[in-house]
């Protein structure tokens, strides 16, 4: 069983995916289910739009998606709004992204989105890596101010923040960390300082190669509890808990 | 197929715990297991100092290691500007002396801007030299791709080399900072796999660079680097442009590739 944590389906910058580009590559890779968000320029442009792309995938392939939700917190109460509609639409968490949105991801204007998602049990994942926008210390934030929230660091937070990613984890345990893009070395240390049970596997398809990253998790010579951990279990833990 | 690593290094001393690699034992036993041919390499230790004398010294070592490792490990030396007008010197004795290959700044690591004006003794060196400049980029607000290609403006015959490609954040001003400048290529390390499929495609292959940034990992960083240029859905002859041909012209490394 393997989950992808983190696949975009839409139009960003340099690509254009449909959700049959992804079920594609997802049979090529045996990956069983994955998380889908829609591309930056949905993000960027039209959450409630983008949202209901998700939805509508999530009922053609419903045994192999699962769909985070967007929404522009700059909107105020909209943005709130927005995820109430994404729920009824049967989405499963909320996706923050800072550097496309344009807000830094410690910012007061994001507590509405969180509340909301602590009320309907949403994990939350969150793009980082980007200064001064989206750094480990800057979720940590976030999430001391919301420790019953689940946090997920996405792409962990790569490329310049390695130091930071332990510590922040090691101070926040509601933060969780995704593998796309990083190197193995820091996946490496989040197991072996951290634990395995807070990584999880993703992708971040089209801009990551599903065959690569996965192949990246799978060598990073862990014992098969260990990888089932990072494969499946983790993500599929914060959905259950 | 042959593979040259056109961004790697050797870390001779220890830094926050790493192992030391005195004699690049472990450095050669990684190319090995990835079956990497040879390595672009330059000192982590000199890297983050901005003793110009420890340098020079470093220099030197990468000079050994080079010669211990003929036709493997190909050196890259490094400066700091805080030198002044003696990095010319410097620049030219690891050519002429010291046998180099190039230099590497890493200039968030060293802790100076390219804009600083005491960079210009580097670059205008290196430029009439001709020795190639392999940047760490990819990082505010020192190593920035288009900060960087403002010395590529400048010193249009100066060889440049964006070591990561712009990194996750920046790989689209790494882009049109090449576009913009014939003078620069791309070191394809920290790319995203998306980023290097369209450098391929707008710049060419011409001037993509497999490298690893091995030296901060174990092997399994080269592979996954590695992976995310074999998976491009190249030809044959593209592909051995990218992991050995082009880093062969740019760095002037002359092996026989027959």
């Amino acid at each position: 069983m393997i989950i992808d944590a983190h696949c975009q389906i839409g139009k960003g910058r340099f690509y254009d995916v449909s959700s049959k580009d992804l079920i594609k590559e997802m049979r090529i890779c045996r990956i069983e289910k994955a998380f889908i968000c829609p591309g930056e320029t949905e993000i960027a442009s039209d959450c409630n739009s983008a949202n209901e792309k998700m939805a509508n995938i999530k009922k053609d392939f419903p045994d192999k998606s699962r769909a985070w939700a967007v929404a522009n917190p700059w909107t105020g109460k909209n943005a709130v709004k927005t995820l109430k509609t994404a729920k009824q639409l049967g989405l499963d968490g909320l996706k923050l992204h800072p550097k496309v949105q344009g807000y830094n991801l410690s910012d007061r204007m994001l507590y509405p989105l969180i509340e909301f998602a602590l009320d309907v049990n949403w994990p939350i994942y969150a793009d980082t890596g980007t200064p001064i926008c989206s750094e480990p210390m800057q979720l940590v934030e976030l999430a001391e101010k919301f420790p019953k929230a689940k946090f997920i660091m996405g792409h962990i937070a790569f490329a310049d923040f390695w130091y930071d990613v332990v510590e922040a984890m090691k101070r926040s345990d509601n933060i969780w960390a995704e593998t796309s893009h990083h190197g193995s070395g820091m996946l490496k240390a989040v197991v072996s300082e951290i634990s395995s049970d807070k990584l999880i596997f993703g992708s971040d398809f089209p801009i990551g190669n599903i065959e690569v990253e996965l192949g990246k998790v799978k060598n990073l010579d862990l014992f098969d509890k260990d990888l089932e951990k990072v494969l499946f279990h983790n993500i599929e833990g914060l959905m259950d808990k | 197929m042959r593979i040259i690593d056109a961004h790697s290094h050797v870390m001779f001393g220890s830094w926050m715990g790493s192992i030391p690699d005195p004699e690049g034992k472990k450095l050669i036993k990684e190319l090995e297991t990835c079956n990497i041919s040879s390595a672009v390499i330059s000192a982590i230790d000199s890297l983050i100092t901005t003793d110009f004398k420890l340098q020079q010294k470093i220099n030197e070592k990468v000079s050994a290691l080079q010669n211990k490792y003929d036709k493997i490990l190909y050196g890259l030396g490094t400066v700091t500007p805080n030198a002044g007008k003696k990095v010319a010197m410097e620049i030219k004795r690891c050519k002429e002396k010291l046998g180099l290959y190039g230099l590497k700044l890493h200039t968030w690591l060293q802790a100076f801007s390219v804009m600083a004006k005491d960079c210009d003794y580097i670059f205008k060196t290196a430029s009439e030299l001709g020795m190639p400049i392999l940047f760490h980029d990819g990082t505010p607000p020192y190593s920035t791709p288009l900060q960087i290609a403002h010395i590529a403006h400048k010193y249009p015959n100066l060889k440049i080399i964006l070591g990561h490609g712009g990194l996750k954040d920046m790989w689209i001003d790494a882009l049109e900072a090449a576009k913009k400048n014939k003078n620069i290529y791309i070191a394809t390390c920290g790319t995203p796999y998306l980023g290097i499929k369209t450098m391929i495609k707008e710049l060419g292959i011409e001037r993509i660079m497999f490298g690893s940034d091995s030296g901060f990992a174990d092997a399994s960083q080269t592979i996954y680097q590695l992976n995310n240029v074999k998976k491009q859905n190249l030809k044959k002859a593209e592909l051995e442009l990218a992991l050995y041909k082009n880093a062969n012209r740019i760095f002037s490394l002359n092996q026989n590739l027959e």
